[in-house]
């Protein structure tokens, strides 16, 4: 059998399970066409801050400061060594980069993002925030992998071909993203070291045998070639691209965004970059004794925003800013308490940030409520599914149809515009408005109501999580007129605790914190 | 009953048996193999190994107990001591990986690492909780399965990894419970209704979570230790699943006993730990075929022998299936896999000393974590992908970025021996084809180190394109010449001319794609 038809049939014979039998490259061919505008190269960067950042040492919410001070007595910040951001929010000191770009309009934050039904343990929740799956279904693609496999279905098979001969997403590090796992194959090249790769020796070309040792052999011989292939665009780009900037930071994660500038400059054009900042996982020495403002988290945040500003400002000097896009996440937030050994342990949302020229500024979403009695499991509940955020981007910013964001990702997706017409600096900011909502009784016993008004038409979701941000139940979609409305909550059969109920209505996310007494 | 292998016990035979369950087989070994036949060469790899020697201090200098090529173990850790937690622990890789370059003809190292990736940990535990740990692993990588399950669930290691010291009566924890039921024992089956994943339920997890509650790795001892009053003293009642058992009250520090060996009961342990057997040793498709022929066999030997492992590994060896054509040749190397089998083979002389040498193994272990595989730092309680993760299992080894390291990784050795001993000098070809056969004919020299380095016989242009990398087009007889002048008269430039030519032959055998399988 020749090599070509031979991985024809591999792959049709690797996947019944995931596909019910069908034949993937046959049913891909069938799909509609390509989304992907060919004209755009618009380029999208992330970066997984892994191990679950502290959101609220990052943005610290002033009207909750008192109660977080009392709640974290061991990591938190003096009011006075904060970086002042807006009204109701400061950044951690290490921030001033952030700081900066938030200034010149180069920055939106999306607070309280989360997935619902919060797992808390890091492997399952980087699985899920890269597959986008729902909790408690296992995905094995991607969320950009499923992106990308709608567009070029056949995926790997006929990959690099000479319409595409640049990979179409690249992971700066050891290991490829699973956020680019496709059903085939992930899309990612992972690059360790831009100097060195490629180069690899197929030997003697031969038939592969129809078998285990032939299947993998033919597997071996395809990954050696396509990395080849790929990697020839990678090192023409790193040598005829350029980098303005010398303000990166000599960390690694600022020469590989440095590498990234190259690549983009030398006219790769590979649509996605993956990069990772890992450390975020402070149980302990988050801070140091006795100096809030220094320890682990404080590098780790200085190293990010020394280097996203680096890289935007290489952007801009390069010329490129209104062809990228940045993007922060982390698994989950951390707990509102901290803990004596100088850190914070795994909670639930928390604050993600997108960066580029291109964004509409500002903060989305309210500070999280920080009660003068925080429980000992509480996290920032999730007012934001980080889903909506990663289709708005995949709809502003790649041209997704809505519809088609769905598909991918999920049925309950919600728009937040993350993207302005590439504003001009100081232009104006939009902050959201803040929905007009309101529980009562709370603390309450039995049952309790949620009160909102609308200024128009509109459809709203609800639900509720208990303290670790576990769904206990969701209280359903429906439609409102405009007008002021009351919305039953039964609460009898609930332990006593603290709970989140959270309201989506059209753009707008917010979560409440509800305390259930025994009486 | 597994079908035992009856064809011919040939050299590529015994080679698969010793690349499968050993790391990166020597000529000299593979020989053994094959005049032992069959049967001994198995008897052989499964019997108690030698002890070996404790980790010693390679670098760290501040401990007043121990000094440099002295061991740590067992000995108090004073805490404020700075970098003593490092210092100490670093040197188990080395350890490790000195086991497995050292014990040729015993399985003992793949068995260890495969109950290491069963029982995954990754975790800051400290160096002795991780020398307990992987002491326990290699004390029983041949024992009884229930009963290192047992040990497994007051290993210190494992309390602090899935949460059993958290998990008390007031507050359980169900991580080490849910585990345990998931992916130690019984696995997870098809979900069969809300909570219900066939062969267990929450219910159960959260019985068993009860049930295990009261235990602490805190103490000086090697194991943890039980504190009444965490432990949930009601009793609790199991799914139909386990076929509504209670398990009783008051059983206090005997609980968790009760507990393993409810579970044990049920013959899906059996099952599934010879699949994850089968993959480790053989192969990863299982399907209808295999699941009949060798997985229903296997657990039933298992099951027959009360959890002893030894008969079902030996049964799993000694397979008509094990030697299938198609089987040999079939795994992807994971990247310890692939150091060995560029070290071993052709008999790279590691240092002497052993701080020297534990010196090599610790540069090595950090060329191993780029390619993902980090000892002691497993990805996920699941273990490394390449041993779960469908559809494609052993590939996940592979990528761009692992594959440039693996490329590289020829390179470093004469940089890496040298920097740690000045004495050794990594590669050392001239010396290696001495113990050859016909190491004077290019012919006969390529043909036997192909039966070492690569699982099936190769193609004459492979033939040719290796000999090219010696001769560049000239005839043969060169080679002859040229090897016979050194041997006449064997002067330091003419060894180094040869060393050269021996070089290329090996570093275009490493690279081609044949030699990533085993």
């Amino acid at each position: 059998m020749k090599r070509r038809s031979f991985l024809r049939n591999t792959t049709a014979f690797a996947l019944p399970t995931l596909l019910g039998g069908m034949q993937v490259t046959a049913s891909a061919a069938q799909r509609m066409a390509a989304l992907i505008n060919e004209e755009s190269d618009r380029v999208l960067v992330l970066i997984d801050l892994n191990g679950g950042n502290d959101g609220l040492n990052t943005f610290v919410p002033l009207d909750g400061y008192d109660n977080l001070a009392n709640a974290r007595p061991h990591v938190m910040i003096p009011q006075s060594k904060l970086i002042s951001l807006t009204d109701t929010i400061s950044l951690h000191p290490e921030l001033q980069g952030i700081k900066n770009l938030y200034d010149n309009a180069n920055l939106k934050v999306i607070q309280g993002v989360g997935y619902p039904n919060q797992n808390r343990s890091h492997f399952r929740s980087a699985d899920i925030w890269n597959s986008a799956s729902d909790t408690d279904v296992f995905k094995p693609t991607g969320w950009l992998g499923r992106y990308l496999d709608d567009n070029f279905p056949g995926f790997p098979e006929d990959y690099p071909n000479s319409d595409y001969r640049h990979p179409f997403a690249i992971t700066m590090g050891k290991s490829i993203s699973g956020t680019c796992q496709g059903e085939e194959s992930n899309f990612s090249l992972a690059i360790l070291n831009s100097n060195d790769i490629g180069g690899l020796s197929t030997g003697i070309e031969t038939e592969f045998t129809d078998d285990y040792y032939g299947k993998e052999l033919a597997f071996l011989v395809d990954t050696f070639k396509k990395t080849n292939a790929y990697a020839e665009p990678v090192i023409e780009a790193v040598e005829n691209g350029n980098s303005l900037s010398n303000a990166y930071p000599e960390t690694a994660l600022g020469h590989q965004l440095q590498v990234v500038a190259r690549m983009i400059s030398g006219g790769l054009k590979t649509k996605i970059y993956v990069l990772k900042l890992g450390g975020f996982d402070t149980h302990a020495d988050q801070v140091v004794d006795g100096d809030t403002t220094q320890g682990e988290h404080a590098e780790l945040l200085s190293n990010l925003s020394q280097s996203i500003e680096a890289f935007q400002n290489d952007l801009k000097a390069l010329g490129l800013e209104k062809r990228v896009l940045g993007m922060t996440f982390s698994e989950f937030g951390r707990k509102i308490i901290s803990n004596a050994g100088l850190g914070t342990d795994h909670g639930t949302a928390a604050p993600m940030m997108i960066f580029g020229d291109c964004v509409i500024p500002g903060i989305t979403g309210a500070n999280p409520e920080i009660a003068d009695q925080v429980d000992i499991d509480e996290g920032v509940p999730m007012q934001y599914d980080f889903r909506s955020v990663y289709g708005s981007v995949l709809m502003d910013w790649f041209k997704v149809p809505e519809e088609k964001v769905k598909t991918l990702l999920t049925p309950d997706f919600q728009y937040i515009p993350i993207l302005g017409e590439c504003l001009i600096p100081n232009s104006t900011r939009e902050i959201d408005r803040q929905l007009r909502l309101t529980a009562k009784p709370n603390p309450f016993s039995n049952n309790l109501i949620i009160e909102l008004t609308l200024t128009e038409k509109a459809s709203i979701k609800m639900d509720l999580s208990d303290v670790q941000g576990k769904l206990i139940r969701n209280i359903g979609g429906r439609t409102l007129q405009a007008g002021t409305h009351e919305v039953n909550i039964e609460g009898h059969d609930l332990a006593a605790g603290i709970y989140f109920v959270r309201i989506q209505i059209g753009n707008e996310s917010k979560a409440i914190r509800l305390v259930k007494s025994n009486h | 009953m597994l079908e035992k292998f009856n064809g011919e016990w040939t050299f590529q035979r015994a080679a698969h048996l010793l690349r499968r369950t050993t790391y990166g087989p020597r000529k000299r070994t593979i020989q053994e193999a094959l005049n032992l036949g069959l049967d001994a060469s198995i008897d052989k790899l499964l019997s108690e190994p030698d002890p070996v020697s404790l980790p010693v201090y390679i670098d760290f200098e501040d401990d007043p107990q121990a000094t440099i090529g002295q061991s740590w173990v067992n000995l108090p850790l004073d805490e404020n001591i700075q970098g003593i937690f490092f210092g100490r622990g670093k040197t188990l890789y080395s350890w490790f990986y000195d086991n497995c370059h050292k014990e040729e003809f015993n399985i003992v190292n793949k068995l260890s690492l495969f109950w290491h990736n069963h029982f995954a940990i990754s975790d800051d535990i400290g160096p002795q909780m991780s020398w307990d740990y992987l002491n326990l692993l290699r004390d029983y990588s041949l024992g009884n399965f229930r009963a290192l399950t047992k040990k497994m669930t007051i290993n210190k290691a494992m309390l602090v990894f899935l949460n059993g010291n958290e998990n008390i009566e007031e507050e359980p924890n169900e991580n080490y419970a849910r585990e345990l039921l998931e992916l130690f024992t019984i696995g997870r089956g098809p979900l069969a209704g809300e909570g219900d994943y066939t062969n267990y339920t929450e219910q159960d997890i959260a019985a068993m979570a009860r049930a295990l509650t009261g235990w602490s790795p805190w103490n000086d001892q090697t194991e943890g230790h039980y504190r009444t009053w965490a432990h949930d003293k009601t009793e609790k009642q199991l799914s139909h699943r386990f076929n509504n058992r209670v398990i009783e009250a008051g059983q206090e520090e005997e609980e968790y006993v009760n507990v393993i060996d409810i579970i044990f009961e049920k013959d899906e342990v059996a099952r599934h730990i010879s699949r994850r057997l089968f993959i480790w040793f053989v192969n990863s498709d299982i399907n209808d075929e295999v699941e009949q022929e060798v997985i229903a066999p296997m657990a039933q030997l298992i099951i027959d022998n009360d959890y002893e492992m030894k008969p079902a590994i030996k049964a799993l060896l000694s397979s008509s299936y094990f030697f299938g054509d198609d089987i040999i040749g079939c795994m992807i190397k994971n990247p310890l896999d692939y150091l060995m089998s560029l070290t071993n083979p052709v008999q790279v002389r590691v240092s002497q000393n052993i701080v020297y040498n534990y010196r090599a193994w610790l540069l090595w272990h950090w060329t191993l974590e780029k390619m993902g595989f980090s000892l002691m730092q497993l990805p996920s309680v699941a273990g490394w992908k390449a041993y779960y993760q469908e559809p494609g299992f052993y590939r996940d080894w592979i990528n761009s970025a692992s594959l440039a390291v693996r490329k590289k990784m020829f390179a470093s050795f004469h940089y890496l021996y040298v920097e740690t001993d000045p004495a050794t000098t990594g590669f050392d070809f001239v010396s290696y084809i001495e113990t050859l056969d016909y190491p004077l004919d290019i012919n006969s020299l390529i043909t036997e180190v192909c039966e070492v380095l690569f699982p099936k016989k190769l193609s004459q242009e492979h033939i040719d394109l290796f000999k090219n990398s010696v001769l560049e087009g000239l005839p043969d007889f060169e080679w002859t010449v040229e090897y016979d002048a050194y041997l006449q008269d064997p002067t330091y430039d003419k060894r180094q001319a040869i060393e050269s030519k021996l070089s290329n032959l090996f570093e275009t055998m490493f690279s081609i794609p044949e030699f990533q399988l085993s």
